[in-house]
């Protein structure tokens, strides 16, 4: 569904998990864009209704891409760049608290 | 500017919690009013604040329902009446509330659930059971109701959030509760609609003059010809109702708050200046700072409204901050509410009162009634609500 605006496909890439799937993606990009161009359906569920969402606005207003990164829950994924290693998870519902 | 005239019973000047209440009270009752919202940041207060249903707010200089370091000045003429103010619309709010959704199509998301105010030591909750042992002899009402309760009673309400090393107890007023200010003042702006009553935004009153026996008020907008004016206009009340010869004194008071992600809902009952919302996010406060009409946030009173958060439930160090804002809260020298009439221009009066959210029953049933029949609530020593207790 998602392709890449740009033609890098030459370009330096990193690989990330999203979920239990290892993705290429290139360096420089966000994490929403990276984990995109995987056709994830959806990203998070909400904390109220659990509805299914992902990232709309691209830009950091919107809290619809919100995914839990390297452990860290409730991360704006299009305000994040892309790392080797990274580990990424769809947001389930509301954030739970550490004890 | 406008050039029709339209004729009503009732302006009410200021569409914050206190002049929607009054406005839904007189369309009820079945008179014309027209509620004039200034737009802008003109509601500050109460769009701003913490959306508790706090008896616990409802005594006097000191009180606020900051919490349990500020001393509470339980003397004063007044404190009786407003205690008792306080807890008939702590009593009435849940019917108030449930009529107000099925009127308006609105649910407030009001819930009383008792509400609490910890206690950070020893000799905060020595002075704090002092505090409400004095309000319960000397102002009595709902304050009999409150009772202490030490560090484990205290752990026992907040089965699944750990309690911080720090917190030595407790006090639990029956009596609160919370719901969302915002809906609120929606419900009560389309509730009076429903009634009739006329709801004009970017609405200021530009002018409001005495022609014979009545008034007219201009507004960027249209024209009112009106047999009465009601003054509810927060921190500019004060300027507005020195026009008619009323001296009301109101200062602000500033109250930051800060706002986390949503997380998995642990907190059931509001605490002072701590409370989880229904959708998740915690809600921390409350600070006081007088410095006039300033709403700017300052790092440092955000660091120590979280780090006090965190002393109290030092789960909560995890979550992260999304929001923050200044509220300024509209204060007399006394913090019981004004409600005036003016002697040189009867039909004007000025209203103010902390606690917009908590008052909304009584203000709107009360206050309307004295304002469209001239009758005073019975039971109540009314008269002490004048602002001339303040010029002795």
């Amino acid at each position: 569904m998602f392709k890449p605006a740009y033609e890098n496909s030459n370009g330096p890439t990193v690989a990330i998990q999203f979920e239990d799937r290892t993705l290429r993606v290139p360096v420089g990009t966000t994490v929403m864009a990276g984990v995109m161009t995987a056709d994830p359906g959806y990203t998070r569920t909400t904390a109220i209704g659990g509805c299914k969402r992902s990232g709309y606005c691209q830009m950091g207003i919107c809290f619809e891409c919100l995914m839990e990164i390297d452990g860290v829950p409730n991360q704006q994924a299009c305000m994040i760049e892309v790392r080797e290693g990274m580990k990424v998870k769809r947001q389930i519902g509301a954030r739970e608290l550490e004890k | 500017m406008g050039r029709e005239t339209v004729r009503t019973d009732v302006v009410v000047v200021g569409a914050g919690m206190l002049g929607s209440a009054v406005a839904y009270g007189i369309a009820r009752r079945g008179h014309s009013v027209a509620l004039l919202d200034g737009g802008g940041n003109a509601q500050n207060a109460s769009v701003g604040n913490f959306g508790l249903v706090w008896f616990t707010s409802c005594f006097g200089k000191g009180g606020g329902g900051q919490g349990p370091s500020t001393a509470a000045g339980t003397g004063g003429r007044a404190g009786g009446p407003y205690a008792k103010w306080g807890l008939e619309a702590c009593t009435e709010f849940p019917e108030f509330a449930r009529s107000l959704a099925e009127q308006s199509g609105l649910d407030t998301l009001f819930r009383k659930t008792g509400g609490m105010v910890l206690c950070h030591g020893e000799d905060e909750l020595k002075k704090r059971a002092e505090t409400v042992s004095a309000l319960a002899r000397d102002v009595g009402g709902g304050w009999r109701d409150v009772v202490m309760l030490d560090r484990q009673e205290t752990q026992a309400m907040f089965p699944d959030l750990r309690l911080g090393e720090a917190i030595a107890g407790s006090s639990f007023c029956p009596h609160d509760g919370y719901l969302n200010p915002l809906f609120l003042l929606k419900a009560l702006q389309i509730a009076m609609q429903k009634a009739a009553g006329r709801y004009c935004p970017q609405s200021p009153a530009c002018s409001i003059r005495p022609v014979g026996n009545h008034f007219e008020v201009q507004t960027p907008r249209e024209r009112f010809s009106t047999a009465k004016v009601v003054l509810a206009t927060g921190l500019a009340t004060t300027s507005l109702a020195a026009q008619f010869d009323m001296q009301v004194p109101v200062h602000a008071e500033k109250g930051i708050l800060l706002v986390t992600e949503r997380a998995e809902r642990r907190l059931s009952m509001p605490l002072s200046g701590l409370q989880q919302s229904p959708d998740g996010t915690f809600i921390f406060g409350v600070s006081n700072e007088e410095r006039g009409i300033d709403n700017e946030v300052s790092l440092a009173v955000m660091k120590r409204i979280a780090a006090k958060a965190i002393e109290r439930f030092p789960e909560l160090a995890s979550l992260r901050v999304v929001r923050t804002w200044a509220g300024l809260r509209v204060i007399t020298p006394d913090v019981y509410p004004i409600f005036e009439e003016s002697k040189s221009y009867p039909g004007v009066y000025a209203l103010t009162a902390h606690c917009g959210v908590t008052l909304a029953p009584v203000n709107a049933k009360h206050l309307s009634s004295w304002i469209v029949d001239g009758r005073q609530p019975e039971g109540y020593d009314f008269d002490c609500f004048s602002a001339g207790r303040f010029h002795v």
